[in-house]
């Protein structure tokens, strides 16, 4: 048996990798995000219920409508979901912990101090960003909002981007190859399904959002003119948002769909009503969301065919939810419902979505959108789908599981006041808006008189809203102490997590779960569970604390961004040097159910999704170059024209050249061949570093020519995208030179050479780019 | 408000817009008290109380698979024959609403949105900021442009509107009916002005 860890140690807290702490981690964390997003919200419903008073005056109003947005859809709905995600997905599939624990806890502090970095934004000279969450430039450009805030709010932005994308690996290649023995894909329940979905759409949607950051930082901070010109300007920043912007509706709302397939499965006592066609719905919108962004764009005289097709997908994405809807309904057909608190958030958020699913089909249309694009018709119907549908769906999970995550039943009673008194405040706060439908959204004031009534309900029904949340914190804090003892089903459920104790051992399960047919047995192993070994570490907290510092420095102070620096630096090569010295090996799992991924291990596919978000930023920043160079015509001058092509070439030859040597370390680490190794190694490293020399004399060659970074949208497009290129060049570089020396230290002595075969998919990958950036600037 | 009676509609293309959202609102509210009646019929009547049925769910045990294919197939098409015929019946009308009108008796103003307010350009070269008048019975086209950032024109009476693009033009049309005063505000954030970013539309 494991030794119970002492849950009331700070230290504990700050350097627990096990993934029930992390989740509970991230419902505290995002349950203050959520309180913080709620607190901002019930101050500007004040000043619109009395619009002559100057509660918060157009400054302050604009920063709390923007904070709101940005914290509740970034920092409390999306990682409430992931708390429960961290928690339950390896309990429903049968494993003891996520694929990369510490990575996993890296997710979590960078999400803690990205959403701190937004925070502190509020007590910087200039206050927070007041641009709207949708960031729409030339408005958040520093010539239309030179406040830091602004560009703090993006680089806390492309913090949390960083968080994203680690638990988008992480959760990825838990579920493809750490299935308990026998538990097929079929077999795995909704929710662990919808998460899957959720991080599938993170993958493709967030890296071209940090590349659209990415060149908002620089026009911000170095003068360049990608979004004030006309050629990149509203329609760049329209594309590179909203391609993100859109799944991510669905990045929210997926995780409250699967809690609401579990929970009607459970409290109906039925299987699911074609759970197979819900699946494959989710598949479907999954897909469809990527396609139908220009929705948003509408109103900017964009080409009429374009929007018709658009507006057709923006339809079609309503039939997978239509079915989804309809099954969840079909479900409650000849079953045996226990109407329970979590059902009843359940069944609550069902008949929210259907209202925001149908008055969302209205924004779907070409001419109703000429006047309801910037209404609260779109502020109504985005909070019944993310709030009604999503919060909802969310709260059904926090009632669902806080008896398996404390071990105590809540009070039934005061749960079913508290659905009940939300349910009424939500919709006395939303409603009304679409009475008045036609009142534009974030304004502070307005002088329409008939307006006052509603807005005055609104808010009666948004301090209504809010205040049911107390009963939630005194029924969970009450029932925590004196509760009643759930045991391990308190709800009869059939999946893995219920057949484990309340709340879970550190390791999961004491005996391993296996599943034949249709039957899930726990494994006994001859009387005693094998033996698990807790990682406590502190490097992921240090980590994402020195980029906090990094950030918060680059924007306000000079000596605490060098602070920052060395700092983040500095954990990072403590943390490589552990990994030299193996101190944190977690074995692959032998008897796991991994279909297609049997001969694929943890890591590579870690790599792969890796590369796959990278070739996602790398696109988002070729499809800017690409819109840029389209709208500019004949003003881009030809690539031979300004490019030397004769050192770019010899600098393509230079990097192939490493891929090839990359390519033989990779084929002597089969052989194990060291020696043969290491030279290569190192022959790429000085490729690589060849390759930086070279382009840096090409820079400075185009920059004695006038050829800089703010010189024209072609050469800030250049230097952009190249340095992007160069900066994973260098990363590659940091990467050679830890496999040497973990080959110099024997750190491979027992397994493979498993690091140098990985490196060498993402190395190859780099080339593969610069092809790309090669043929684009220097060519063409 | 939510509906207008015909009488309070001051023009195009807000007549068109009413009787498609009218459409739309009708159709939206049937299907929601259909599906939303047939969540709470089944909630009542299969209730652990009322209901004969067994419990399938058991621990430890793989839920089979329930529902067949034809009735989702019945969930798709009614899904979809609803959305899409919505979609090609408003085809004409996006068409009515977003083609810009030609001819010699169509008035063509030029709006440029700025920090923070609305300048309009007659077409005989006069300027104005701030208000705009527009005669009763002809068709009035604004081509709609900014100077700084992106704004949303908006002439809600009309129930039409379109962004103000820098660097772009874009148009929308009127054909006002009704004399009278007309608001016209800027529909998307854009600073600090951005509440106070109003218009006069005056018909007559």
């Amino acid at each position: 048996m494991v030794e119970k860890p002492d849950y009331y140690s700070i230290k504990h807290w700050l350097t627990t990798t096990n993934h029930k702490d992390i989740g509970i981690l991230y419902l505290f964390t995002s349950l203050y995000f959520l309180m913080v997003g709620g607190s901002l919200a019930l101050l500007f419903r004040l000043q619109l219920a009395f619009p002559w008073l100057n509660i918060l005056d157009a400054s302050a109003y604009n920063q709390a409508v923007t904070m709101h947005g940005l914290i509740m859809v970034l920092w409390a709905v999306s990682p409430l979901a992931f708390a429960f995600a961290n928690y339950l997905v390896p309990l429903q599939i049968g494993a003891r912990d996520l694929a990369f624990p510490r990575l996993n806890a890296l997710s979590y502090w960078l999400y803690l101090f990205s959403g701190l970095l937004a925070a502190v934004t509020f007590f910087i000279p200039g206050g927070a960003p007041d641009v709207g969450w949708t960031y729409y430039a030339p408005l958040s450009t520093a010539r239309f909002s030179p406040q830091p805030g602004v560009t703090l709010a993006g680089l806390a932005l492309v913090m949390l981007i960083a968080s994203v994308t680690v638990s988008t690996i992480n959760f990825i290649v838990t579920v493809a190859t750490m299935r308990a023995p026998g538990l097929g894909w079929s077999k795995i329940p909704m929710f662990t399904w919808s998460i899957l979905f959720t991080v599938l759409l993170m993958l493709f949607a967030f890296s071209p959002l940090a590349a659209g950051v990415l060149l908002l930082a620089v026009d911000r901070v170095f003068g360049t003119a990608f979004y004030t010109s006309p050629e990149g300007g509203t329609f760049l920043w329209g594309h590179l948002f909203w391609f993100f912007g859109h799944p991510e509706v669905y990045i929210v709302l997926m995780p409250a769909l699967g809690i609401i397939g579990d929970v009607i499965e459970t409290f109906t006592r039925k299987p699911l009503f074609g759970r197979k066609y819900i699946l494959l719905s989710m598949a479907a919108a999954s897909f469809i969301s990527f396609i139908v962004y220009v929705h948003h764009m509408f109103n900017t005289g964009m080409h009429p065919i374009v929007r018709e097709v658009m507006s057709l997908t923006t339809e079609s994405i309503s039939v997978p939810f239509g079915i989804i809807m309809l099954s969840f309904i079909f479900s409650l057909y000849k079953a045996k419902i226990k109407v329970t608190t979590p059902f009843l958030f359940a069944i609550g958020s069902i008949f929210l979505f259907i209202i925001g699913g149908i008055t969302g089909v209205f924004n779907s249309s070409i001419p109703l959108n000429h006047l309801i694009r910037g209404t609260y018709w779109v502020v109504a119907h985005l909070h019944y789908a993310m709030v009604g549908a999503t919060l909802f769906g969310l709260l059904a999970g926090l009632y669902y599981w806080y008896p398996k995550m404390t071990g105590r039943m809540y009070n039934e009673r005061l749960g079913k006041i508290h659905f009940a008194i939300a349910f009424i405040g939500f919709n006395v706060l939303y409603l009304p808006m679409f009475i008045i439908y036609d009142m534009p959204r974030r304004v502070y004031t307005y002088s329409v008189p008939e307006w006052i009534p509603f807005n005055q309900l609104e808010t009666l029904g948004g301090y209504i809203f809010g205040i049911s949340f107390l009963l939630l914190v005194y029924n969970f804090y009450k029932s925590y102490r004196v509760g009643a003892p759930a045991g391990n089903n308190p709800w009869g459920g059939w999946s893995l997590e219920w057949l484990t104790q309340s709340p879970p051992p550190p390791h999961n399960f004491d005996f391993e779960p296996v599943i034949t047919g249709d039957q899930v047995t726990l494994y006994t192993n001859g009387g005693q569970p094998e033996p698990h070994i807790e990682h406590m570490t502190s490097l992921p907290m240090y980590l994402s604390l020195g980029v906090f510092v990094t950030f918060l420095g680059f924007v306000i102070s000079t000596p605490l961004f060098i602070i920052g620096v060395i700092l983040t630096l500095a954990v990072l090569a403590k943390w490589m040097w552990s990994d030299v010295l193996n101190k944190f090996v977690i074995p692959e799992p032998v008897k796991s159910e991994r279909w297609p991924f049997e001969n694929t291990s943890k890591l590579k596919l870690g790599v792969w999704i890796l590369v796959i978000t990278e070739a996602m930023l790398f696109a988002g920043l070729i499809g800017a170059y690409s819109l840029i160079r389209v709208n500019m015509m004949g003003e881009w001058p030809p690539g031979p024209l300004v490019h030397d092509v004769r050192l770019g070439g010899i600098n393509t030859i230079v990097l192939l050249t490493s891929s090839l040597t990359v390519a033989l370390a990779v084929a002597y680490s089969k052989f194990g061949n060291e020696r043969n190794i290491l030279l290569s190694l190192l022959a790429s490293l000085g490729l690589a570093g060849l390759f930086i020399g070279i382009k840096a004399i090409e820079w400075s060659e185009l920059f004695a020519e006038g050829f800089t970074l703010t010189s024209s949208l072609a050469a800030s497009t250049y230097y952009v995208l190249t340095s992007v290129h160069a900066a994973h060049v260098l990363g590659g570089m940091i990467v050679m030179l830890y496999l040497i020396t973990k080959v110099l230290k024997g750190g491979y002595k027992s397994g493979g050479y498993e690091g140098v075969e990985n490196f060498g998919i993402y190395w190859h990958f780099i080339d593969i780019v610069w092809i790309f950036l090669f043929a684009l600037f220097y060519l063409l | 408000m939510l509906f207008k009676t015909i009488l309070e509609i001051p023009g195009e293309p807000a007549f068109t817009w009413y009787s498609l959202f009218q459409l739309y609102f009708s159709l939206g509210f049937a299907i929601g008290v259909v599906v939303l009646g047939l969540m709470f019929y089944f909630i009542y009547r299969y209730r652990e109380d009322r209901s004969t049925e067994s419990e399938d769910i058991k621990p430890g045990r793989i839920p089979t698979e329930r529902g067949n294919l034809k009735v989702i197939l019945g969930f798709l098409g009614i899904t979809a024959i609803v959305l899409y015929s919505l979609t090609i019946y408003s085809i004409p009308l996006t068409s009515y609403i977003e083609d810009v009108p030609e001819g010699d008796d169509v008035i063509v103003i030029d709006v440029i949105g700025f920090q923070w307010g609305w300048r309009f350009i007659y077409p005989n070269g006069t300027e104005s900021v701030g208000e705009v008048k527009v005669p009763v019975g002809k068709t009035v086209v604004f081509r709609v442009t900014s100077l700084d950032i992106l704004h949303n024109f908006k002439i809600r009476d009309f129930r039409t509107g379109v962004d103000a693009v820098p660097g772009a033009y874009t148009y929308i049309w009127i054909s006002p009916h009704e004399p009278g005063e007309y608001i016209i505000q800027c529909y998307e954030l854009c600073g600090v002005g951005h509440a106070n970013m109003v218009a006069k539309l005056i018909v007559g």
